[in-house]
């Protein structure tokens, strides 16, 4: 299989691993916030509803940690060369991912096997707060180590140093010379030899560079100061939240169009839960204008490629929202490449390769990518507007009760709607994020055939494990189906 | 960088992972015989579901542990792990194909339960348990790499030939050894299991008893495959052949001795051996079954610790000498001992919160009977 190939078959592991990702942080913020309720109000619906969320977050975790095992692997196995990473910028973050990915998985059964336990159920609802305090936590430090690779924090003026567009990517945390020196070893395998980077990531390489300057990262909790990583965890765990919360809500709107004789019951928690969700929405709304002033700032490649400049000219959202004038001049790929064209050190050369050459060659391949990003892009924001409208009407009807009495069948449509809606804004968001980055892995730095197994993968291998992730998924949805139908008799879930 | 932190670190990881896959392989095959059984007489039905019940709890914290090892190689020996998995290519998606079909094979298994003819359901159950295999069957060429390094041409750059690399011969006793160990263990704590629920329920006694003797009568295979592995390794890692007898064969040098663990571990198999059948023939003494299976992990420790410290100060053992653990400890950046002192204490502690609760779950049965 082909470089494209190899990426396209690792973005399919993601995209089935954060179909459970949505539903464990998404439900259990929603089991929280419906298990507080419950206890409350002293309300039967909302504790039964609280039961079946954490039945549905087990079943989804234990398929998340085996596909996010199989997207650990191909990290670690496809992409040989992450692994530089993974012992330097990464190791924090993972390291602690261990920890709460501990946590959550001992909370998680506690929470299961705990209900009805207790005499005082704040107790119980105690634990549910840690487990998803867990499960969020998670979710930030993976989002962190993700984010280091669109922002690589921590390495200064290095990038710049190639890319004369390119910002300052925070304090040097790093030896500058040994991350220069492993560059030029990349650069000149994949020029001289064709050959994958990832075979000079071994002993004798790494202990002569560590001999002649030290330690190649100074400060090991770097990438997790990043403000483009603070940005996308909140950016990042948002969407995931909304996804999740929808899932339940248009499941929710689904039953209550289906079983008209318990219409009132399933619409009275649809319209707890997608309040829920469209909260959340209006706030990702407001948040992801950080995340735009993050991309313009950080990644002018990609803030080139969503907002369509080909040409330097006005953005009329980001002019806006940034700098309240409408007619603000952003820089396009145009202006990128006269940069890269008048290098202000041309002579340098890494890996044999002048950067200027460099960094003509990836801003061109950048700028191929501008008109698939740009569509992903718009086509997000688009459905973002329709979610919002939605989102607007569910909240008006907590405000307009009485206009929306005997019409409850157009939110209940608008949940089944976001159901399907919420999780397309998400994926196109993260392809948007992802796309946007190319031509590298690490921007700036890495590309992705510097990272890449020198081994081929074959076409059983490939069909083996999307085939796998495959079975996987329908496993877990016909357990959640299952298991929602004739829950376990420990639950005592009780009737509608 | 001092490496004996490092080395703890993977070292505790790396022994409870290795207890809870034996457990859970041997526990699958139990499952899997108890439900043979069950095909002439429906009593074995309850002690086959409730030892699949088991392997099910087990095989989350396996999975746990299993993600925690490939972080703490690759933050921690990077340089190690990209040479395993340039050169372990073929065997390492063994594995990942092993977990694929191992994952969707209990699921199947625990889905079919009574739902399709029973020798179809036996079929689905010999799948799950013979995939439980295939899992080892990758990983273990990691050891018997580092044992003695087939394939690896160069280290810089990283070169080898992926095929030669499957030819090594320390592979097949270490593997087939692994094979009868983890069986050993996992029928084991199957009887440990069966004889708490035999207080209640009369009827899984005797599958107890019979859990034992099979746990026990392993011992003899693991023990003939365990001569094949320590005499291959006197030709291929001499270097860990002779810490494993530097007390008793004086002649090998080694800078480590770990020939104590050995004996251990082999003194701890003539005591499951014998109990083993013991319990067999007196089911009614639960309190040999409780003695077998700690005893049995006991044995796994000591046979681990054995293999690992005994190659120490080397990671990778090249015939009477070897590659030093230095060369492959993180050199790009300072690992905080506190942040891994720290993280390392809640791992355990949960991990210890976790067994509570299958011990709940499981043993006392409070849970799930009330």
């Amino acid at each position: 299989m082909n470089l494209r190939g190899t990426l396209d078959l690792s973005a399919l592991g993601i995209y089935i691993h954060s179909i459970t990702v949505a539903i464990v942080i998404g439900f259990s913020i929603t089991l929280t916030i419906i298990e507080f309720l419950g206890i409350r109000k002293k309300d039967a619906s909302y504790i039964r509803l609280a039961k079946q969320l954490s039945l549905v977050i087990a079943i989804a975790f234990v398929f998340g940690a085996a596909t996010g095992t199989l997207v650990e692997f191909g990290l670690v196995q496809v992409w040989n060369g992450v692994i530089l990473a993974i012992g330097s910028f990464f190791f924090t973050p993972l390291f602690l991912e261990l920890v709460a990915f501990t946590i959550e998985a001992t909370l998680l059964v506690a929470l299961l096997y705990t209900w009805d336990k207790f005499k005082n159920p704040w107790t119980h609802w105690m634990i549910t707060v840690t487990y998803t305090a867990g499960a969020l936590f998670s979710g930030l430090l993976i989002t962190s180590v993700n984010s280091w690779m669109q922002a690589p924090w921590g390495t200064g003026e290095i990038v710049k140093i190639i890319y004369p567009w390119a910002p300052v990517y925070g304090p040097t945390a790093i030896n500058i010379n040994f991350l220069i020196t492993v560059k030029e070893v990349l650069v000149s395998t994949r020029v001289n030899f064709a050959a994958s980077g990832a075979s000079i990531i071994n002993p004798t390489i790494l202990n002569t560079l560590f001999s002649s300057y030290g330690e190649l990262l100074k400060d090991p909790w770097v990438s997790l100061t990043s403000p483009y990583a603070l940005t996308s965890i909140v950016h990042q765990l948002l969407a995931t939240t909304v996804v999740g919360v929808f899932w339940i809500a248009g499941a929710l709107a689904y039953k209550g169009l289906r079983k008209k004789e318990k219409r009132d019951y399933y619409l009275r928690l649809f319209k707890t839960v997608a309040l829920i969700g469209s909260i959340l929405l209006i706030i990702q709304g407001i948040e992801g204008h950080e995340q735009g002033l993050m991309i313009y700032i950080y990644q002018p490649t990609k803030f080139a490629m969503i907002s369509g400049l080909e040409k330097s000219g006005p953005y009329v959202p980001a002019g806006l929202t940034i700098f309240g004038d409408p007619n603000y001049v952003f820089k396009g790929f145009d202006y990128l490449l006269q940069m890269s064209e008048n290098h202000p050190n041309p002579s340098l050369k890494i890996g044999g390769v002048s950067v200027k050459e460099i960094a003509l060659a990836d801003t061109l391949k950048a700028l191929e990518k501008l008109p698939l990003v740009k569509t992903l892009y718009e086509v997000k924001i688009g459905l973002a507007a329709l979610s919002l409208l939605i989102s607007l009407i569910i909240i008006s009807s907590f405000t307009f009760k009485k206009f929306w009495r005997g019409k409850e069948r157009i939110l209940l449509y608008g949940g089944l709607i976001m159901f399907f809606v919420a999780p397309a804004i998400a994926g196109l968001g993260w392809a948007v994020r992802e796309i946007g980055r190319k031509p590298w892995t690490v921007y700036g730095l890495l590309y992705p055939e510097e990272l890449v197994t020198p081994n081929p993968i074959g076409p059983e291998v490939t069909l083996t494990i999307i085939g796998g992730l495959i079975l996987g998924l329908l496993i877990t949805f016909t357990t959640i189906y299952l298991v929602l139908k004739k829950p376990p008799r420990f639950l005592k879930i009780g009737d509608e | 960088m001092d490496v004996t932190l490092p080395l703890i670190v993977l070292g505790i990881i790396l022994l409870i992972h290795l207890t809870f896959v034996n457990v859970n392989i041997g526990l699958g095959f139990y499952s899997v015989i108890l439900k043979w059984k069950s095909l002439s007489n429906p009593e074995v039905t309850k002690p086959a579901r409730k030892v699949f019940k088991f392997l099910v709890a087990t095989e989350v914290v396996s999975g746990v542990y299993g993600t925690m090892i490939t972080v703490i190689l690759a933050g921690i020996w990077p340089t190690l792990v990209n040479i395993v998995t340039i050169i372990l290519f073929i065997p390492l998606i063994v594995s990942i194909i092993g977990i694929i079909i191992r994952l969707t094979s209990i699921a199947a298994y625990w889905y079919t339960w009574d739902k399709v003819r029973p020798r179809t359901h036996l079929a689905i159950g010999l799948t799950m348990a013979l995939s439980g295999l295939t899992i080892p069957a990758g990983f273990r060429y990691i050891f018997a790499f580092i044992n003695n390094p087939v394939g690896l041409t160069s280290l810089n750059p990283i070169s080898g030939n992926v095929i030669e690399a499957l030819t090594n011969p320390v592979y097949p006793p270490l593997l087939i050894h692994t094979f009868f160990g983890a069986l050993s263990i996992g029928f084991l704590a199957a009887s440990a299991g069966l004889a708490c629920s035999s207080k209640a329920d009369k009827t899984v006694e005797r599958w107890s008893g019979y859990a034992s003797l099979l746990g026990g009568l392993m011992i003899i295979p693991q023990g003939l495959t365990g001569f094949w592995f320590w005499s291959t390794l006197s030709f291929h890692s001499p270097y860990l052949f002779a810490s494993l007898n530097r007390s008793f064969l004086p002649f090998q040098y080694s800078s480590t001795n770990v020939s104590y663990l050995f004996l251990g571990m082999v003194l701890i198999s003539i005591v499951i051996l014998t109990f083993g059948i013991v319990h067999y023939h007196k089911p009614s003494r639960t309190w040999i079954a409780y003695m077998l299976a700690p005893l049995s992990i006991a044995a796994l420790i000591l046979g681990e610790m054995a293999h690992d410290i005994g190659r120490l100060p080397y990671m990778v053992i090249v015939g009477d000498t070897g590659i030093p653990v230095e060369t492959f400890i993180n050199r790009l950046m300072l690992i905080e001992p506190a942040l891994i002192l720290s993280g390392l204490l809640v791992i355990i502690f949960f991990t210890a919160i976790f067994i509570a609760l299958l011990y709940l779950y499981l043993v006392k049965g409070i849970i799930e009977e009330s």
